[in-house]
């Protein structure tokens, strides 16, 4: 079996070499195509196979060579445009398409999860994270008229490395995950780094890092200039963020989906609680971690040491229980290649 | 022969601001009960509620008019058996949090206003710690029940009221007797985009055309 990989953002880009990586170590052939990230990476993530548009793949004669399309977009939106032109390029050519498999990788819930779907109904396979979402799909398709063709369904794990790439370091570090529109709150964003600030002064043994979950480029500034900086307050640098998930005693974020991997590599977690649970904050499909704090409830960096890890009831069901991911793509795979030969 | 004791009447309290909540209060009030309740319904005042609303509400229970500070420093809060808070998220919480610190207080139920098309787990964590979390119906209860699996609200206890607002009307028309008109519930948002609403009304407008005109 040929798979492409088509990926556009970090996390798409580190999923696919990952999930490449694996299936390679299967005897599946796989080739991973993409544009070119701009600005600074949090992650190193080496060059895909081939650099290109994602549109301009659309009608690349690579896809005549492979058995299945693999899609993972940041926008949805783009998914489905890619989807209605590869297949009105194949009917058009009375070719048989590839078959489409595409999922939003991280774990989505409610209503951000049905709106994913909703962008993906054209693939012939969805992955979502973990059997939380698999069944929150059927719970909420479970009437849908049969018109409405429903991808088969399969969770696959999170998209992330099982293992962390190094143990914590000695000194203890603060990872904060530093998102790019949220919290939305005008001025919250600041509020919430000059928060770090005062507890880097508090305790200079500590180290705080600031670590930007999504590209960036070298002229912004995280903190505001009118603060007097902490010295133990760190930027980190580019294509650093596993090594520090690894590395870190604790993680904070508002809803970084990168603090799942800390979650998992039983780094201590904290969810900024204070935006509450809300669609517009992404925080709702933290419900349930047993790792959402106030702000105020933390007093210095010391009592971080106290809180819990995550739920692993919960971070099991989000995906951390399912290590198989790329052997049930496979599976599921050949089995849609079944149906369509018989 | 012994005649079966009588169960005692309870005394349910409802909290509601809008009309629509309201209705879902007069709901209750109107089904049949196995115990005889006293209804009591404290209305929010705002502007707007339909007058013939309060008029019928008023034939079913005794009517109250305060503002939910007013209520929370109310003392007769305390005297009843049960209240059912129909109100929006940080409202529902105030009520939980103002009466938890009471040694003793009446049992809190809560519901959602009408048919929870999103927004639910938004909705779910504003109810959770209410003794009891009044759902439309099963496929609320099972996205419930997934969402508090594996955490302290495990137990969290629901109940099936249904979405019935009115009974429905025993003498209707026979469908081919009936005037040949479509109603149209028109709603404040949504469709939510000026485009989407006049798609909406265009799509409405060709409807309305003789057949063969569209």
């Amino acid at each position: 079996m040929t798979l492409l990989l088509v990926s556009d953002g970090g996390l798409e880009r580190s999923a696919c070499v990952l999930m490449a990586e694996v299936l390679h170590q299967q005897g599946e052939h796989c080739i991973t195509a993409g544009p070119p990230l701009q600005g600074h990476q949090p992650l190193a993530t080496p060059a895909p196979h081939l650099s290109i548009d994602v549109q301009q793949l659309a009608a690349h004669p690579l896809l005549d060579q492979v058995s299945a399309i693999g899609l993972f977009l940041q926008d949805p939106h783009q998914v489905q445009r890619f989807i209605q032109t590869y297949q009105g390029l194949c009917s058009a050519r009375e070719q048989t398409a590839a078959t489409l498999f595409s999922g939003p990788l991280v774990p989505l819930v409610g209503d951000a999860l049905i709106r994913d779907l909703s962008l993906r109904l054209g693939s012939d396979l969805l992955l979502v994270s973990g059997e939380h979402q698999r069944r929150q799909l059927q719970s909420l398709t479970f009437n849908w008229p049969a018109s409405l063709k429903l991808p088969a369904v399969i969770s696959t794990g999170f998209w992330f490395p099982t293992a962390a790439p190094c143990a914590p370091a000695e000194q203890p570090l603060l990872l904060a995950l530093i998102q790019k529109q949220i919290p939305t709150h005008i001025g919250a964003r600041e509020q919430l780094l000059r928060q770090l600030n005062c507890w880097a002064r508090q305790r200079p043994d500590w180290t705080v890092m600031l670590q930007r979950d999504h590209s960036w480029d070298a002229t912004t500034a995280l903190l505001p200039s009118d603060a007097p900086r902490a010295d133990n307050l760190v930027d980190a640098a580019p294509g650093q963020l596993l090594p520090l998930l690894g590395s870190c005693s604790a993680c904070l974020t508002v809803s970084s989906p990168w603090s799942l991997a800390a979650m998992a590599w039983g780094r201590i977690p904290i969810i900024v609680g204070d935006y509450g649970i809300h669609e517009e904050q992404s925080t709702s499909g933290f419900f349930g971690c047993g790792a959402m704090h106030r702000l105020r409830s933390i007093p210095h960096l010391d009592a971080v040491n106290d809180l819990p890890l995550a739920n692993q009831a919960w971070l099991g069901g989000m995906g951390a229980e399912i290590t198989d991911g790329p052997n049930r793509l496979i599976h599921a795979l050949s089995a849609l290649e079944r149906q369509g030969q018989r | 022969m012994t005649t079966p004791p009588t169960k005692p009447t309870i005394s349910v309290l409802l909290i509601a601001d809008s009309d629509s909540q309201l209705l879902a209060c007069e709901a209750l009030c109107s089904a049949p009960t196995e115990r005889s309740v006293q209804w009591t319904i404290n209305v929010i005042p705002r502007d707007g509620t339909p007058r013939a609303l309060l008029q019928r509400l008023a034939q079913r229970a005794s009517l109250r008019h305060q503002s939910l500070a007013q209520l929370l420093r109310d003392r007769r809060l305390l005297s009843v058996d049960a209240i059912g808070v129909f109100l929006t998220g940080s409202k529902l919480n105030d009520i939980r949090l103002a009466l938890q610190q009471e040694r003793q207080r009446p049992l809190l139920f809560c519901g959602f206003n009408g048919v929870v098309l999103d927004h639910f787990i938004e909705g779910v964590s504003w109810r959770l710690g209410y003794d009891l979390i009044c759902l439309s119906g099963p496929r609320d209860q099972e996205s419930l029940a997934q969402l508090v699996a594996g955490t302290p609200f495990a137990q969290q206890r629901t109940v099936l009221t249904g979405l019935r607002r009115n009974t429905p009307s025993t003498d209707l028309i026979p469908l081919a007797k009936r005037p040949r008109r479509l109603v149209f519930a028109e709603q404040v948002i949504m469709p939510a985009s000026t485009s989407e609403r006049a798609r909406l009304v265009r799509l409405l407008s060709d409807l309305a055309l003789p057949t063969g005109r569209c």
